[in-house]
């Protein structure tokens, strides 16, 4: 087991390096001198000559190349451009929103992996009865729902209609992590609020991905429910119930495992339009905020710790793999 | 008498075998190609002289018209002779076929593909309104025209600019629907070409060409996309496609390089050798046609989820600027009207769903049909 963890952390950090590099010369690419951003059109060459200078601008690319390799490994990734966060670092600027990201993709991951899992055992169980088409039909839509218009429209019902006439039983915000006057209520008061904010959200990127899983497990466990074992374990007269709960849950949802890894960077990209719709102060809000800012340096560094934690995220779900599954652990020693 | 049947109606001679799907299909397609050539008279008298969208939309008329009679025809002949249903066409992929024909689901997926294709293509003809007609805005305009509900005129309501919302979802087809093709049909040449090389050669190629497919698939879709069109600023269609088929090869590579390693040890590629045949030849002419059946899964789920990034990102403001319309941008600019005037916002999402979903159904149908061992289901 300790190999397979070293060999596999081993194979990421090329692969680290290749996400940097890529992030790199993509934005190296882009046209137009971030310098002018800074000051007015107009300013003097010479102040414009300086500011050039401080940023690092003026060395060639490929010093500024190994100069932000170096930055990747430190967390130092420059400074922010942009009005907004002036000449803030970029690290602060991000490590400012990423709670709230890890916070809302935490719990969407969590609860669709649960979800789809349920729904999916649930589905398999009941192969071609009525509720098992229905079922499918609804796990088909989410699956091809897009997530911005499903937020759209959660929104709709649940926050603008519910607002506006008080009759629907329930109300979530649909923008913000917060209530205005947040901060005077109690702990308690201050968790239930973020609670309200998140449930928006949440419940979007979850019933997004769930579709998928749900599709996923429900396959995988018709394929366990025709091994020999799951005979076996009818033929000795064991109940239903012991049969799949024990016998064929444990293998069904050995694949899920590596779902996990397939999913990042779906939830990922799902964070940064749920995190637009509903105005979630995250990363994702972060990069389109900034994209349209033209500030580069916070583009850059986003981006790359979108991929590094795609690669993070895969290698976890490799080890997990050699965990649940002992053949994949024995077959690499 | 009976021979000539199939020019009377098309879909007669299907009909009378009592093939009712296939009959009612193209008597379909033919009976809605004439209503629209008919009643749209004037429209089609001036596509001769219009724009390309005019002229395309007038052949794609006439191809329907004539193609719907002829192929009745030759199908009717083609029976009688007794070559059987499909008169072409080598034994595997039949055998394919007539598993995804078993599915229901596959086919009505395919319909509402070819028909969603044909009303982008016919959208001239069809949209009551102009994309950009401003009614309230024009000289003597009904101000009342803005942001009516659903009725027998707009039949989708109008927006606050009193355009039809309808006539804007059928010409913002054109972009969404557009761009998922080209996207696909550039990443699938690139990636299957990249896939094959490095699964046939091997070796050192094979592992830089892996290594780049590891590192672009480390990045969310989105956000890699996001940070190409940040690149390109005022974003025009070509960058769109090229960005969203940067982001897809990978999966295309990835699929291919596996099938052909697999083809690599089989006996028909050691007969292939054995003859002498150049590299070349083994890998365009025995490897590659037998990887492709896989390839068109991946195509058509990647079609969907190429509309998809579209429209997420016309939402986000970053799709293709310029005058042109999409359903990921008519979703945006209904955010604001959801209180009271829901429609504006539901039905372009609606018409995502729907080409999102029959391209799902058409690849969950074509995995199913080439590998009925691995029963219904979707992958990642």
């Amino acid at each position: 087991m300790r190999s397979l963890v070293f060999r596999r952390t081993l194979t990421a950090i090329p692969l680290l390096l290749g996400v940097a590099t890529l992030v790199f010369f993509a934005l190296s690419l882009a046209p137009g001198d971030p310098a002018t951003l800074f000051y007015p059109i107009g300013a003097s060459p010479e102040v414009l000559d300086q500011l050039r200078r401080s940023l690092g601008l003026d060395d060639p690319l490929l010093v500024r190349y190994f100069k932000w390799l170096l930055g990747c490994l430190t967390g130092d990734f420059g400074v922010s451009l942009s009005p907004r966060y002036y000449q803030l670092p970029v690290r602060d600027v991000i490590l400012g929103v990423l709670p709230n990201t890890l916070l809302l993709a935490g719990c969407s991951l969590f609860l669709a992996f649960v979800v789809g899992s349920l729904v999916g055992v649930f589905q398999a169980t009941r192969q071609g009865s009525l509720i098992d088409s229905v079922l499918s039909g609804c796990t088909l839509f989410f699956y091809s729902v897009p997530s911005f218009w499903l937020a759209v429209m959660l929104g709709m019902f649940f926050s603008v209609k519910a607002e506006a006439f008080w009759g629907w039983p329930v109300f979530f915000p649909a923008s913000g992590v917060a209530s205005p006057g947040a901060d005077s209520l109690s702990t308690w008061g201050q968790v239930l609020d973020r609670a309200h904010h998140l449930f928006l959200p949440c419940l979007t990127l979850t019933l997004v991905m769930a579709g998928g899983i749900a599709r996923y497990v429900r396959t995988s466990m018709l394929e366990v429910v025709r091994q020999d074992y799951i005979r076996t374990a009818r033929a000795k007269g064991l109940p239903e119930s012991r049969v799949i709960l024990k016998h064929g849950l444990r293998n069904g949802l050995i694949p899920v495992v590596t779902l996990f890894g397939a999913y990042f960077p779906i939830l990922l990209s799902g964070t940064v339009l749920i995190e637009y719709v509903f105005t979630w102060p995250g990363m994702g809000r972060l990069m389109v905020d900034s994209v349209l800012a033209r500030d580069y340096p916070v583009v850059l560094g986003g981006t790359f710790l979108f991929g590094a934690a795609v690669v993070v995220g895969n290698l976890l779900a490799d080890l997990l793999y050699g965990v649940v599954d002992p053949r994949i652990r024995d077959a690499h020693g | 008498m009976g021979r000539w049947i199939g020019l009377v109606l098309p879909g007669l001679p299907q009909l009378l075998r009592r093939e009712a799907f296939k009959g009612t299909s193209v008597l379909l397609l033919w009976l809605g190609l004439l209503v629209v050539g008919l009643t749209r008279f004037d429209r089609v008298t001036a596509a001769f002289d219009g724009g390309l969208h005019d002229r395309v939309a007038l052949l794609t008329l006439f191809i329907g018209l004539i193609g719907a009679w002829w192929w009745s025809f030759r199908d009717d002949r083609s029976h009688r002779i007794g070559r059987g249903e499909v008169p072409y066409g080598s034994g595997a992929g039949q055998g394919v076929w007539e598993a995804f024909r078993r599915n229901r689901m596959a086919v009505l997926g395919l319909g509402i593909i070819l028909t969603l294709y044909l009303v982008m293509l016919l959208t001239p003809f069809l949209a009551p309104f102009e994309p950009e007609l401003r009614e309230a805005y024009q000289p003597g305009g009904d101000a009342s025209r803005i942001l009516n509900p659903p009725s027998v005129r707009n039949i989708m309501g109008t927006d606050q600019y009193s355009q039809d919302v309808f006539s804007r979802i059928l010409y913002g087809a054109r972009i969404s629907l557009s761009i998922g093709l080209l996207a696909v049909g550039i990443s699938v040449t690139l990636g299957g070409l990249l896939g094959a090389i490095a699964g046939y050669l091997g070796g050192r190629i094979d592992w830089v060409i892996m290594r780049a497919v590891d590192v672009v698939m480390a990045f969310p879709k989105l956000v890699l996309i996001i940070v190409i069109v940040a690149v390109f600023f005022p974003a025009s269609l070509f960058v769109i496609v090229v960005a969203l088929a940067f982001t897809q090869w990978p999966f295309m590579a990835r699929m291919v390089r596996g099938e052909i390693l697999s083809l690599k040890e089989r006996e028909f590629t050691e007969a292939a050798r054995a003859l002498g045949f150049s590299r070349r030849r083994i890998l365009f002419r025995h490897l590659l046609p037998n990887a492709v059946g896989p390839l068109t899964v991946v195509a058509a789920l990647g079609i969907g989820n190429a509309i998809v990034l579209e429209a997420g990102l016309s939402f986000l403001g970053l799709g293709v600027q310029g005058g042109h319309t999409s359903w990921g941008k008519m979703v945006f600019e209904g955010r604001d009207f959801l209180l009271d005037e829901w429609w504006i916002a539901t039905f372009p999402g609606l018409a995502i769903v729907l080409a999102v979903l029959a391209f799902n159904l058409v690849g969950d149908g074509l995995r199913d049909a080439l590998d009925p061992r691995q029963g219904g289901g979707a992958g990642p």
